[in-house]
């Protein structure tokens, strides 16, 4: 067992692996913060002109606030996904090590450690360092901004309702349902039920990390050019899955199931109850998200072992 | 301590670099391992040290098939690669993530080695020169003190001082019983009166492999203004004539590497007839 894994030694894998690569991981940081200002900027460039806009309305001034509240709110979900899945799979691109060069090849593989070790401290870095740092600076600049823009919101709004610029009605929706003017940080985990709740998010999270272990994965087994291969190889499971999709479909949902048979048996069957369709096709639907739920959680576990196996015959 | 056993290896099919060796490297030697470029002495280190896995046959290092790459053997071998890259922090800070991966590792000869090589401490490694980088890896490997210490072409990129230096170094080394070292390289005469076993491969075959005493025994070198008749190899030099000679003639007993070299390349037969005799 120690062969494979060793508490102490994973320690000071890690500890050898973040001292020597300590600029690239602080740049990388240096990055998504620069990033995020770059991105904060740009919105409130253009969501000043919502600002400006609404005072020059009256009657539909608590509509223009609605509105740039919802923008506010898809910016932080957009921010969040593009942030995690692209700055997170373009550190994921710099894991391990430069495979192509081969003394830092040799030195890499030939160090006291096991291959699991190795592939944990990368995935430790790479994977669970890179979500808790973005996840730290991602909620350092959504609550504080969204606080500084609920206060600012707030002052605006008391002010429009303060000089009458907006019609009693307005001013009674404000009154009576004041979460119209307040922003909410966004929360991953705050799913709608359309789209799987809880279970929605993580099978999101689940996706993510599958494609940040792709990219690890290509670049063990490439030795020089693994991004670029591995997007082309992306680009081709991509238009292969779209010229199987219905093969597919067919194998993972009986033929009961099909969502479109239902479609089709509903309309010829018009004797069954409206209401019994719907539960039947929701039912094929709710049985079509876990079997994709259950395949992606699989094709997570089954990449990262993809990774550690080719690290593990990795020849220098 | 390494056995090859029905040893083949090759990068294609089509090729192969070596095609059954059988060769032992045993424990309380200094070995030089010889050849012409491209003869397969850096394959050879990879497969000692699991990069490479052969094809066909076995190598032992330590016990361990070296290809599982176990981390008991790993903390065990160090391979000084002829091609090597240095991270862009500072020696001691490297030194202090990496040291702890080898339980024998020796500080205070670290320490002193980087001081007879007369390398800064305080520059980023990889801000140092070539031979800086070269001679600061070279004191990190000898002060891993691993069983199997593997030096591929450590002079190369040395200035002719540093050669100088690494030979002292080198001669210094108390290589006890359970410790084996093998520096490869073909310049022969950076490894003159270092090592303790000579072996030299060609085409994946073992030429020669001999204890330097036994060699010291058989052969001697000598020079003169012409060649005597019992000279078994001889080329002109400025002195006249550079010779070897067979046992019990007069002349030098310490051996002349890059003569050696060159009658055991230009004429195998006769160096094996000369060592197989009683």
């Amino acid at each position: 067992m120690k062969a494979i894994f060793d508490f102490k030694r994973f320690i000071l894998l890690l500890k050898n692996r973040i001292a020597e690569n300590k600029k690239k991981y602080l740049l990388f940081l240096l990055l998504i913060l620069v990033m995020s200002v770059v991105c904060i900027s740009l919105f409130f460039l253009f969501s000043q002109r919502f600002v400006q806009y609404s005072y020059t309305r009256d009657a539909l001034g608590s509509e223009l606030v609605s509105e740039l509240n919802h923008h506010w709110e898809s910016f932080q979900e957009s921010c969040f996904w593009i942030g995690l899945v692209i700055g997170g799979g373009l550190f994921a691109a710099t894991s391990f090590v430069n495979f192509s060069n081969p003394g830092e090849r040799i030195f890499y593989l030939n160090k006291p450690a096991s291959s699991f070790e190795k592939w944990l401290v990368e995935f430790s870095i790479h994977i669970v360092l890179y979500s808790l740092s973005f996840f730290f600076i991602f909620y350092l600049f959504a609550f504080s901004l969204t606080f500084i823009i609920n206060l600012i919101n707030e002052s605006e709004l008391s002010r429009l309702i303060n000089g009458k610029d907006l019609i009693e009605y307005s001013e009674l929706e404000i009154r009576f349902n004041p979460k119209i003017i307040y922003h909410e940080t966004f929360n991953p985990f705050e799913n709608s039920v359309e789209k799987g709740g809880v279970i929605g998010s993580l099978v999101m999270f689940n996706w993510v990390y599958l494609f940040h272990g792709f990219i690890m994965f290509g670049v063990v087994l490439f030795d020089r050019f693994s991004t670029v291969k591995m997007a082309l190889i992306s680009f081709a499971i991509f238009l292969f899955f779209i010229t199987i999709h219905p093969v597919l479909h067919e194998i993972i949902i009986p033929q009961n199931w099909n969502y479109r048979t239902l479609h089709e048996d509903a309309e010829r069957l018009s004797s069954v109850g409206e209401d019994e369709i719907r539960a039947t096709v929701n039912l094929g639907k709710e049985y079509q998200f876990r079997a994709i739920e259950i395949l992606s959680f699989l094709a997570l576990v089954w990449m990262h072992s993809c990774t550690f196996v080719t690290l593990k015959n990795k020849k220098g | 301590m390494i056995t090859l056993k029905n040893f083949h290896f090759g990068y294609s099919k089509k090729k192969a670099v070596f095609d059954g060796l059988n060769l032992e490297f045993k424990s309380g030697f200094i070995y030089g391992l010889l050849g012409k470029n491209g003869t397969g002495k850096s394959t050879l280190f990879k497969n000692i040290c699991g990069l490479q896995k052969p094809s066909q046959g076995s190598v032992t290092s330590l016990g361990f098939n070296p290809f599982e790459r176990n981390p008991e053997m790993l903390r065990d071998v160090f391979l000084l690669p002829e091609e090597f890259h240095v991270p862009a922090i500072r020696i001691e800070e490297w030194a202090k993530t990496m040291a702890p991966f080898y339980p024998r590792f020796d500080h205070r000869l670290f320490a002193e080695l980087l001081g007879e090589f007369e390398i800064p401490t305080d520059n980023r490694m990889s801000e140092m020169s070539l031979g800086q980088k070269k001679k600061c890896l070279i004191s990190f490997s000898l002060a891993t003190n691993t069983r199997i210490l593997l030096l591929d072409e450590p002079t190369n990129g040395l200035d002719i001082l540093s050669k100088t230096q690494f030979k002292q170094i080198i001669r210094k080394l108390n290589v006890k019983g359970d410790r084996c070292i093998i520096i490869s390289t073909h310049q022969v005469k950076d490894i003159e009166d270092l090592v303790s076993r000579i072996t030299v491969i060609d085409s994946g075959k073992i030429l020669f492999d001999e204890n330097t005493t036994t060699i010291s025994a058989k052969l001697s070198f000598s020079s003169g203004s012409s060649v005597p008749e019992s000279a078994i190899y001889a080329e002109p030099s400025a002195r006249g004539f550079d010779y070897i000679l067979p046992q019990n003639s007069s002349g030098n007993h310490q051996p002349d590497m890059e003569l050696l070299y060159k009658l055991i390349m230009t004429n195998p037969a006769a160096a094996h007839s000369i060592f197989t005799q009683n």
